[in-house]
């Protein structure tokens, strides 16, 4: 080995004078970072590719200190018949490699959402380079309008999407799934996916100032999540907002923040209840040709803020207060219901669930799967339990 | 699977052999020839005073005698031998009136302590250059020859190279009696063998060859033995003569043999049924076989608690790895896995090489060199521009060359770790060997990125896998794995648990060390 | 020269070269798709079916000590009948070196060099195979112990990663999709699992204690057997069958998806880490197999030599086989896949049958390997 070492070693070296095949330098790249899907208004045949360019000379560096106000990204935009050829255009005046390898999230246009979002997903697990993990939504409008938001504390867009994300609120945190569990579950029969719908908003939502006139036309900076976009296949059915959101994370056994409910004795106040432990079950069976889904949900709440002036004497009446919260609850999870149902959007995977339970029975109802999951029989039960007073800690 | 059924390449082979032969014969003209001695004092005077070409510090003293009595004259190379003891011990001896003047009776007379007899010019010359005097009478045929050698030399000092924080601070020098003599003292046993060879047509350097008889593994004793007496060459100045020499892997940069300045490593080495080598006039004593691990160890390793020991054991086979591959894996990373970096740091990274004129590889390559010039540049140094030099070195390789815009603050990370490994590593071999590996896989890097990086690594362990030393795997005892070794491997296992020595080159029977049962029992403490 | 292994050398060869084809194309699920979901079964079912076959090879080892195949096949068939299996034998190494070169070549084209032309891994993995083959089988089995352990090592890493990722009730409903899929299923792998037979043509002649080749071929297949159980497994729950029939490499694909933290992401390094050393491995196998049997063929003709042109047949051979990425993707279907390599596969217990008949045995002492 010894004697053929160098020589072995050169003739790998001699490659080099054949070239390096894949040499991009970092400096000769262009990262994208997010990605943005519509479909061309003025063609149905074309799709939008929008892809976020970070600009590295902004990027705020160590020692030199941010470069004040620079936005570090900018936009390019192009249409063609597949993402490909939209991408291939992109390449023509961008005068870098475009590396996806780093792109964090990928935004549908709610149009393209709705005529189906197969061709963006085939598109994206074809290309190697881009990490299964990337997060995946839909915007409230265009794609491309949602990029153009500027977030004031986070530098890029993508990243203040990620902290959203992370912990405060529950919807975007319960239903943030990452790109390689969406495509399974749009491409199998069995189960439907559900993501995040996002939204510009502007931060100062709340006025305090009365008669404030101009705001309405202003578009907001910052964004937000505003429900869930939910899917039959690969099109978008829907958006389901408010407490229908908030119902499909109970179902998902995720738990809000807090929710308010009426004081048991004095009128127009509210107590603020926080949960923790919470667990949902959801059985699925047949019985006959009717679908019933067993909806269990429980967790144990906290009084978190008793919007009252004394400590609230809730002792005597802390079952008043659980069946309160319980029906609260139990009506969230039903607005749900009722509209996934209706939309025929299987978000919980109810299919899977028979499936896995009793293979014949799907069998037999997978033909009109569609027809029998839309008069599902929902059977929805809710247990709280409040454990601490309202004393202030 | 020699093949022998060419019959051009033979014939080829034969003539080659032939010629080499010639050679050896005219270059034959240099050694001195094996005459005997005439038994003529001025003859055999003047032949010893030719054979050094009549050369000022061959000094040779007249002692004529009464009549009747043989004349004789003392010859000795002045600056070798303590002319005292030659004046006390034998040329006043011989002036004394009555002495004998039969050889023999000699030394009745005489009380040097080390005598011996020669009896041709070749044997006298050796002596003399040994730092022996010479006496010679008329009318012998031999003559006498008395061990007064003394000269200059340094002191034992702490070696230089390898420093230690706990551990002895004994270090070899160049005199070679010293060095056995530090052996010695720590290994009172008449178990340790010590054979001498001369080597070098030339230097005729003397070369000891030392063992624990019982305990090495005749086999690699005898491996040795056949080695270096197979060595024909002009002179051997240093001890990495016979390293080179002796090689199992010539072609390989991986050193063969450990060194060493520290007689604690070699006792160490001994009783693991290592063969040392200790060359006349040089510091550095070799022991073998060697491994891949044994390469990565210090005698410090067993003065220290195994927990620190053991640790620091990782530490440098991390600093190794560093030290081979941080550079290729920065310029693989940065010229094609960029997906590997967490994406806020690559926009940092991204940012800092925006204006850097040169591809990766090519900076990676550049200060690289760099560093290498400065360290070189260090070695070769008087002692006194050292601080200026790493004013200097720290301005251009760090701030300065990022400031021109030449390379990333990155890369000064990756050289710097990258510097800092390399030292870390106990054998300085070694670490030659690894900058020198650094240089070929970063090109790798540079053409294939991290499929290129793991390639070359892979050839390397390949290389390793691939060497032995005295007939050892150098990667024992991972590869073959042989599991009692692991004990003192990876980890080093505490004194007590230490049984075995290592099978490779130890005798069969002699593999256990201790009995067992000494771990101390926690019951004592009470 | 007598080369010699140990038995652990021996399973760790069977190890790399069972796993390479595991992580790179996932091949106990690319022989049917979309798979089955209980296709960590066929693992099962594929190992137990090919066991069988490599144990033939130690007991005409046992039958005939010291004998290689090739030395074993002119005694039991007659010299010219011998010697015609014999150069069958060396054409399927050299074809079937000539495949893989091409499927790992492909695989690192297309998974992660996209603009790098295939033909330099050829290059590349040839000059290994040349290098290791002229270092004959010792030198191959110790690197086995290093790829063996990297790729080990590596795989559990990335599975345990993957665990939070994976949906454990996928497991459910057991045998869902009845027995005909899942057989269908395990016929790919059965190929996979044979390849210790040729292997063990090898590598149990040059065992330093033929005894120890059934605890090596029990240890080998037992663990690629569990990783191909567990790699099967995590990757129908991470993806399910309908999106794995979506993706070229569903293993590598796996890869992609794993994080720790927001900082260990992308460790498709990692998998390429572990793969490459057992890659070497096994294509140096296969090449060392068609030298040795060319140089048994002519009368013990040097390896050292004859390395160098059975180099070039192979490089030349796997220049004309497979030539595009969906060709790969077609071999493994189980027709041709179970076509190419099964014949040899079952060559051994042929031939110990034919041995038994004729009641041959050989007589050991004369073993001058």
């Amino acid at each position: 080995m010894s004697r053929s070492f160098f020589p072995v070693l050169l003739v790998s070296c001699l490659l080099i004078c054949a070239g390096c095949w894949d040499h991009t330098p970092v400096e000769e790249t262009a990262f994208v970072v997010m990605l943005g899907v519509d479909s061309d208004p003025e063609d149905p045949k074309r799709t939008i590719l929008t892809q976020m360019i970070v600009l590295p000379q902004a990027q705020p560096q160590g020692s030199s200190g941010a470069q004040g106000g620079a936005v570090p990204y900018y936009l390019v935009s192009q249409s063609g018949l597949t993402l490909s050829e939209a991408q291939m255009r992109a390449l023509r005046h961008v005068p870098r490699y475009i590396e996806l390898a780093h792109a964090q999230s990928l935004v549908f246009g709610e149009e393209f959402a709705r005529e189906g979002i197969e061709e963006a997903v085939d598109w994206l697990i074809r290309q190697p380079q881009v990490r299964f993990g990337i997060s995946i939504m839909v915007s409230r409008g265009t794609a491309q309008e949602l990029m153009q938001a500027e977030p004031k504390l986070e530098a890029l867009p993508p990243i203040a999407l990620e902290g959203i994300m992370r912990e405060p609120d529950p919807v975007a945190f319960t239903f943030n799934i990452s790109f390689h569990e969406f495509a399974k579950k749009i491409f199998s029969e069995r189960e439907d996916a559900a993501i995040l719908v996002i939204e510009r908003v502007d931060p100062m939502m709340a006025k305090a100032r009365s008669g404030a006139t101009a705001q309405a036309e202003h578009v907001g900076n910052e964004l937000h999540a505003v429900g869930l976009a939910v899917f039959s296949g690969t099109r978008m059915v829907g958006i389901l907002e408010g407490a229908a959101a908030r119902g499909a994370v109970w179902v998902q056994g995720s738990t809000l923040n807090s929710i308010n409910v009426p004081h048991p004795t004095e009128e127009d106040r509210y107590i603020a209840i926080s949960f923790v432990k919470p667990r949902s079950n959801i059985d699925v069976s047949m019985e006959g040709d009717q679908l019933i889904i067993q909806v269990r949900v429980s967790a144990v709440g906290n009084l978190f803020e008793a919007v009252s002036a004394e400590a609230l004497p809730i002792g005597p009446l802390i079952d008043e207060v659980e069946k309160s919260i319980e029906y609260f609850i139990k009506e969230e999870i039903e607005a749900a219901f009722d509209q996934i149902l209706h939309l025929g959007a299987d978000i919980f995977g109810i299919g899977e669930r028979l499936y896995r339970r009793s293979p014949n029975d799907w069998r037999r109802v997978a033909p009109h799967w569609h027809e029998v999951y839309r008069q599902a029989h929902v059977d929805i039960q809710v247990d709280v339990t409040v454990t601490h007073t309202g004393l202030a800690r | 699977m020699k093949p022998n059924r060419n019959g051009i390449f033979t014939t080829i082979a034969k003539l080659m052999r032939l010629w080499r032969k010639q050679q050896k014969v005219s270059r034959g003209s240099l050694t001195i020839p094996k005459e005997e001695l005439s038994g003529n004092l001025a003859i055999d005077v003047e032949a010893i005073q030719s054979l050094f070409g009549h050369a000022d510090d061959v000094i040779v003293r007249h002692i004529p005698q009464p009549p009747g009595r043989p004349d004789a004259a003392v010859v000795y190379i002045d600056g070798l031998v303590s002319k005292d003891a030659i004046a006390k011990q034998i040329i006043e001896r011989l002036l004394e009136p009555g002495n004998p003047h039969d050889a023999h009776a000699i030394l009745s007379h005489v009380s040097a302590p080390d005598v011996s007899a020669v009896h041709t010019l070749k044997q006298v010359a050796d002596a003399l250059t040994l730092g022996k005097c010479v006496l010679l009478q008329d009318t012998r045929r031999e003559a006498m020859c008395f061990g007064m050698a003394e000269w200059n030399q340094r002191n034992v000092e702490e070696p230089a190279s390898e420093p230690t924080v706990r551990g002895p601070r004994e270090g070899f020098t160049e005199d070679l009696r010293t060095n056995i003599v530090l052996l010695r003292r720590r290994l009172r046993t008449p178990a340790l063998r010590s054979e001498r060879f001369v080597i070098g047509r030339q230097s005729q350097t003397q070369v000891q060859l030392l063992y624990l008889d019982g305990i090495a593994r005749d086999e690699v004793v005898a491996e040795m033995r056949d080695r270096i007496q197979k060595i024909d060459i002009d002179a051997i100045l240093d001890s990495n003569y016979i390293d080179e020499l002796v090689s199992d892997n010539p072609r390989s940069p991986f050193p063969s043999l450990q060194r060493t300045e520290r007689p604690d490593r070699v006792v160490a080495d001994l009783l693991e049924g290592r063969v040392a080598v200790i060359v006349d006039g040089s510091p550095i004593v070799l022991s073998g076989p060697t491994t891949l691990l044994g390469l990565l160890q210090t005698s410090e390793d067993y003065y220290l608690r195994y927990h620190a020991a053991s640790f620091a054991r990782e530490i440098r086979w991390i600093a190794g790895l560093i030290g081979l591959i941080a550079p290729s894996v920065y310029v693989a990373i940065l010229s094609y896995h960029h997906e590997l970096i967490p994406t806020q740091l690559l926009f940092t990274i991204a940012a800092g090489r925006e204006g850097v004129p040169f591809p990766p590889f090519v900076e990676a390559l550049l200060m690289e060199t760099a560093f290498e010039i400065l360290r070189e540049a260090g070695l070769r140094m008087p002692q006194q521009i050292g601080p200026a030099l790493s004013i200097v070195g720290v301005l251009v390789i760090g701030d300065a060359a990022v400031r021109a815009g030449l390379v990333s603050p990155l890369m000064i990370v990756v050289v710097g770790m990258t510097a800092i490994a390399t030292f870390a590593l106990p054998s300085n071999d070694l670490a030659n060997a690894i900058r020198l590996l650094r240089f070929p896989t970063m090109v790798a890097a540079a053409i294939l990125g991290l499929f290129g990086v793991i390639f070359a690594t892979m050839l390397v362990a390949a290389l390793l896998i691939s060497s032995r030393s005295l007939g050892v795997p150098m990667l024992s005892p991972y590869i073959p794995v042989w599991r009692r070794g692991l004990k003192d491997a990876m980890v080093r296992a505490p004194i007590w648990a230490l049984r075995d020595r290592p099978w490779h080159a130890v005798n069969p029977d002699q593999i256990k060390r201790q009995p067992e049962g000494q771990e101390p029992k926690e019951e004592n403490k009470r | 020269m007598r080369y010699e292994i140990s038995w652990w050398q021996f399973a760790m060869m069977l190890i790399c070269s069972k796993l390479t084809l595991l992580t790179t194309y996932a091949i106990v699920l690319v022989g049917q798709l979309p798979p089955v979901r209980d296709s960590w079964l066929a693992a099962i079912i594929a190992s137990a079916i090919a066991l069988p076959m490599i144990f033939a090879v130690y007991a005409l080892s046992l039958r005939f000590p010291g004998k290689t195949i090739f030395e074993i096949n002119p005694i039991v068939l007659g010299r010219f009948l011998g010697t015609v299996v014999n150069v069958i034998l060396v054409a399927f190494y050299v074809h079937w070196a000539g495949i893989t070169i091409r499927q790992f070549s492909f695989f690192l084209d297309s998974a992660v060099y996209l603009r790098t032309p295939e033909v330099v891994f050829g290059i590349l993995f040839i000059v290994v195979a040349l290098v290791a083959t002229r270092e004959g089988i010792e030198f191959i089995g110790r690197t086995a112990e290093i790829a063996a352990i990297v790729i080990l090592v590596g795989m559990s890493s990335y599975y345990l990663l993957s665990i939070p990722d994976i949906d454990i009730g996928i497991i459910r409903p057991f045998l869902g999709e009845g027995w005909s899929r899942l057989w269908q299923q395990s016929l790919t792998p059965i190929a996979l699992y044979g390849e210790g037979v040729w292997i063990a043509m090898l590598a149990i002649p040059h065992l330093s204690q033929v005894k120890d080749a059934p605890k090596a071929i029990w240890f080998g297949t037992g663990v690629s057997t569990a990783l191909g159980i567990i790699s099967a497994f995590l990757l129908i729950g991470l993806f399910g069958p309908e999106l794995i029939a979506r993706l070229a490499f569903p293993s590598f694909s796996a890869a992609r998806v794993v994080a720790l933290g927001n900082f260990f992401e992308r460790i498709e390094w990692l998998m390429l880490i572990m793969w490459i050393g057992a890659m070497g491995v096994k294509i140096s196998l296969l090449v060392f197999g068609a030298t040795f049997g060319t140089s048994r063929i002519f009368r013990k003709y040097p390896i050292r030599h004859l390395a160098v042109v059975i180099v070039l047949l192979i490089f030349v051979t796997s220049r004309f086989t497979n030539e595009t990425l969906s060709e790969v993707f077609d071999f493994f279907s189980p027709a041709i896949y179970l076509l190419h390599a099964l014949p040899f596969q079952l060559a051994p217990a042929v031939i110990l049958v034919i041995a038994w008949i004729r009641r041959l045995k050989g007589s050991g002492l004369k073993n001058e390997a």
